[in-house]
């Protein structure tokens, strides 16, 4: 031991601390980036005094995961209820102002007025306003439907392409990890950018990372697929050229595999690709078919009977394409809100009569009710409005109970529709609580607490400065000897 | 017993002591220079015969050692070219002339050649492995060669082995004969579907589909076909429909525990197209009540990659890593030493070559036998304290006075003597 490795030592700590400080600096100015994981330098010992070997950096593995599922759940589950808003606005307007049951409640208010008052021929008039009223907010509410699946599918179309950018920025990202690892180069700003990216996608697809050697990952979906491995696999989708009712859209394939498409209000789906599937095919499709049970509930009702019971029933007042037949009782058909229409013979702005409400015999003289040609006559008006209140059959398809009255099944739609929507929002709030929650416990574990940092940074001064002393004692003391010299 | 003997008796310490100062000169000037040793002068007597009542003195000899075998303190560089030896030997290096001497000054670069050379011009030597692991030639420089790291060679491995585990779903539905992975027609059906990455002869990438499917209670199909030959979009059939795929195999499970039935079969051999035969090993596959889930994936093979970096680890073995991170060794520096490395003769430029008092020289690799270990990435220090040649230096100083004094002494003596005629 000399005074020469005295001072070499000395030096070396100072190199060593001026190396800690910029730890500590690049530590502070990160400290608000999420995706920064905090930084420390190693020291070990050495002939020589001690020597920064490595730089660390803080991860944990069990809370990323956790994030990383949290995320996807969180991010379908805003997507779900997005996407329901969205719905509740196009489909049945602000307040419920467009929905089915309102209309129909306006409209039999309109048909109790008229069985009041059947010789008032304004009345009548009104009365088939209000039907018209309830056949429009029918077609558009199935054109909004159909609408809102084209937008959803085109949503997925770019959410798709974005998936496939991300996994090619996630390719060159692990190639620099794994090479660096390979060559000991220092990876840790690359193994960053490489959780920021993983979070981004597991807004996409729920992934579990599987770790390699030399830091290399491999990422596939919980459901099995191989999402990366090497390099990205292809995550494919067509989309469809336009929605009809009853249709159902293209799936999405990772490496050839479907993804499922989430179920229920509290959504099982991981991820926005498989909410939005959710959204495009269930949701909408349930709600698609409760229009249409409607529809055919209007053209049932409102069929023309055959007072001597020999002609089969056959369409009256509503009106579809495959009139004068009245389709089949409890089954659904596919598009029937969108079909839907007043029949032409009790539209007055086509020529026809709406008195025919009254009297029946749109379909021929078989169907006349009221064969005195009364103005009073009220039976065939109250028969209407009785037959709306009654329970009839419903396919249970459509997601409500099959025997119930058209009115009711028109309210109920609301209900079950608000149902989905408020599990949906309930879900929502507490995945984006348990979100919230891991995101700070991983924080915690890895993030940069500004306090620690400087704490850390007083000690490191203190070293610089003992060591500068040091050298200035070494320095004394070289210099008396020089002194001696004369 | 004369005023000469005694003046000359002065003279000889004088220089001594100057003989002296000039190694401290030349240590200080010399204490920041890598690989320097420190010399010092050391003095013995000169006696001349004496009679009973008369001493004759004598003088001084000065002889020069230099403290060759006294290591240097590392100092850690940044660069991993920069080698220095903890324990004995020098490294062998040449000079422009092809002639061979010892240092221990290790700051070598990479010249325009790629070989690489201190900071005196001199070439670090070692053994290639060119013609496979060499061995040492213990008594002389045969085989060696100058290290040069400049090669851009690119290398390939082709994928022979791997490893795949996994969960099967135990709850899935068995697929008929007939719509199997193994059957390769249109619409063909599989339980759990994934892919792997392997390479071919040349490097290339090339993606394998691996099908698991479910045949019957507790047996797996396991098929693997070639994804370039896939249908787009819906991938069955591969090439044409009926042909097999590259290879299948039928897994048992224990219906016991869901493990691997071990008595059956545990890997899956897979002709790679334009490449090896590659076996893949699944003792770790599963058969429990859970989902798909992949646990491990693992090929081996690499695309066709370059030389990173240089490093040169402990025992001489200078290695090329590869962007894929595989390692190859290129050389292997030797170590020499001789009997007596205080003996060795000190030339220009930190370099030491055999003299008659050294011995013979002899090499050896690094870490075996009595030869130190090389450090990459540092240098070592001259060994000189200044503090000590600065001591050393006033007590020279005085020294030296003193013996003036003696001179003088004698040369005023003389003079008084001198007088005594007039």
């Amino acid at each position: 031991m000399s005074l020469s490795s005295a001072l070499s030592i000395a030096q070396s700590a100072l190199l060593n601390t001026s190396r800690q400080t910029t730890v500590v600096s690049r530590n502070l100015s990160e400290a608000s980036n999420t995706d920064y994981s905090r930084r420390s330098a190693v020291l070990v010992s050495s002939d020589n005094g001690a020597r920064v070997v490595s730089i660390t950096r803080a991860t944990n593995e069990v809370l990323f995961r956790q994030n990383l599922s949290a995320l996807s759940s969180y991010s379908a589950q805003s997507t779900l209820t997005d996407g329901l808003d969205t719905l509740s606005v196009d489909v049945y307007g602000a307040e419920y102002s467009t929905s089915p049951a309102t209309a129909i409640g306006q409209f039999q208010e309109a048909l109790q007025t008229y069985s009041a008052n059947p010789s008032n021929s304004n009345v009548a008039e009104s009365t088939l306003e209000a039907a018209r009223q309830v056949v429009n907010v029918l077609n558009a509410g199935s054109d909004a439907i159909q609408s809102f699946r084209s937008d959803t599918d085109r949503s997925i179309l770019s959410a798709v392409g974005e998936l496939n950018s991300l996994l090619a920025d996630f390719k060159k990202v692990n190639d620099e990890v794994v090479a660096g690892t390979r060559v000991g180069r220092d990876v840790n700003d690359a193994l960053d950018q490489r959780d920021g990216l993983l979070k981004k996608i597991s807004e996409y697809l729920p992934v579990s990372a599987i770790q390699r050697s030399d830091n290399d990952l491999m990422l596939v979906t919980t459901s099995g697929a191989t999402l990366f491995e090497t390099v990205p696999r292809e995550v494919t989708f067509t989309p469809s050229t336009g929605f009809s009712p009853g249709s159902t859209g293209n799936g999405i394939y990772v490496d050839g595999v479907p993804i499922a498409a989430g179920t229920g209000g509290n959504t099982s789906a991981g991820g926005k690709l498989s909410a939005m599937l959710q959204l495009r095919d269930t949701v909408s499709a349930g709600m698609q078919a409760q229009l249409d049970e409607i529809a055919r509930g209007l053209i049932t009702s409102f069929a023309e009977k055959d007072p001597s019971g020999v002609q089969p029933d056959a369409a009256g007042l509503f009106t579809w394409p495959g009139a004068p037949a009245v389709p089949a009782a409890g089954t659904l058909v596919d598009g029937l809100a969108q079909m839907i229409s007043i029949n032409a013979a009790f539209d007055s702005t086509k020529g026809g009569d709406p008195k025919l409400l009254r009297d029946g015999g749109a379909n021929g003289a078989a169907y006349v009710s009221n064969t005195s040609g009364g103005a009073a006559y009220s039976d065939l008006l109250l028969g209407y409005a009785q037959r709306m209140e009654q329970p009839m059959a419903f396919d249970s398809a459509a997601g409500i109970q099959a025997s119930i009255s058209l009115s009711n099944y028109s309210t109920e739609t609301i209900s079950w529709f608000e149902g989905v929507r408020q599990d949906s929002s309930r879900a929502a709030e507490s995945k984006s609580a348990l979100l919230s929650r891991t995101q700070e416990a991983l924080s915690n574990a890895t993030g940069v607490n500004i306090d620690e940092e400087m704490t850390l940074m007083l000690d490191l001064e203190h070293t610089y400065q003992a060591s500068a002393r040091l050298m200035r004692t070494v320095d004394d003391m070289l210099a008396s000897l020089l002194n001696a010299l004369g | 017993m004369s005023l000469y003997g005694m003046m000359r008796t002065g003279v000889s310490g004088m220089s001594a002591q100057a003989t002296r100062l000039s190694t401290v000169a030349d240590n200080i000037a010399n204490s920041g220079t890598t690989g320097y040793k420190s010399s010092k002068a050391e003095f013995s007597t000169l006696v001349l015969p004496s009679t009973g009542g008369s001493y004759n003195s004598g003088g001084v000899t000065s002889t020069i050692q230099t403290s060759i075998s006294s290591q240097g303190v590392l100092q850690y560089t940044t660069s991993t070219s920069d080698l220095a030896i903890s324990g004995d030997g020098f490294f062998v290096v040449q000079d422009s002339s092809g002639a061979m001497f010892l240092t221990r000054a290790g700051s070598f670069v990479p010249d325009s050649e790629g070989n690489l050379v201190n900071a005196a011009g001199f070439k670090l030597m070692g053994y290639s492995y060119a013609n496979g692991t060499p061995t040492v030639t213990a008594n002389g420089f045969n085989g060696l060669e100058a290290v040069n790291v400049a090669s851009t060679s690119l290398v390939a491995t082709a994928s022979t082995s791997g490893a795949y585990s996994a969960n099967l779903p135990a709850t899935a539905t068995a697929v008929a004969a007939g719509s199997l992975p193994s059957d390769n027609v249109a619409g063909s059906q599989y339980t759990a579907k994934t892919s792997m990455v392997v390479y071919d002869n040349t490097g290339g990438e090339r993606m394998l589909d691996v099908y698991f499917t479910k045949t019957g209670a507790n047996t797996r199909e396991g098929a693997v076909s070639d994804r370039a030959d896939a249908t787009p979009d819906t991938f069955f059939p591969y090439g044409t429909a009926g042909d097999p795929p590259l290879a299948t195999q039928t897994l048992t499970f224990d219906p016991t525990n869901g493990q691997l039935d071990t008595s059956g079969f545990t890997d899956i051999t897979i002709p790679v197209p334009g490449g090896q035969n590659l076996t893949i090993d699944l003792a770790g596959m599963t058969e429990l009540s859970t989902g798909f889930t992949t646990f491990d994936a693992y090929v081996n093979g690499n695309p066709p990659s370059s030389i990173q970096q240089v490093e040169i680890s402990q025992d001489g073995t200078v290695y090329a890593q590869y962007s894929d991170g595989s390692f190859r060794a290129l050389y292997r520096i030797p170590l020499a030493t001789v009997q007596s490395p205080d003996n060795l003769q000190v030339l220009p430029g930190n370099v030491f070559t055999q003299s008659s008092g050294s011995g013979s020289i002899r090499l050896g690799f690094p870490n075996e036998g009595k030869f130190g270990k090389v450090v990459s990435g540092a240098l070592e220090n001259s060994n000189v304290d200044v503090a000590t040649e600065l001591t050393s230096m006033i007590e020279a100083q005085r020294s030296y006075t003193a013996n003036s004094k003696v001179f003088q002494t004698g040369s005023e003596l003389m003079d008084i003597l001198v007088n005594l005629k007039r």
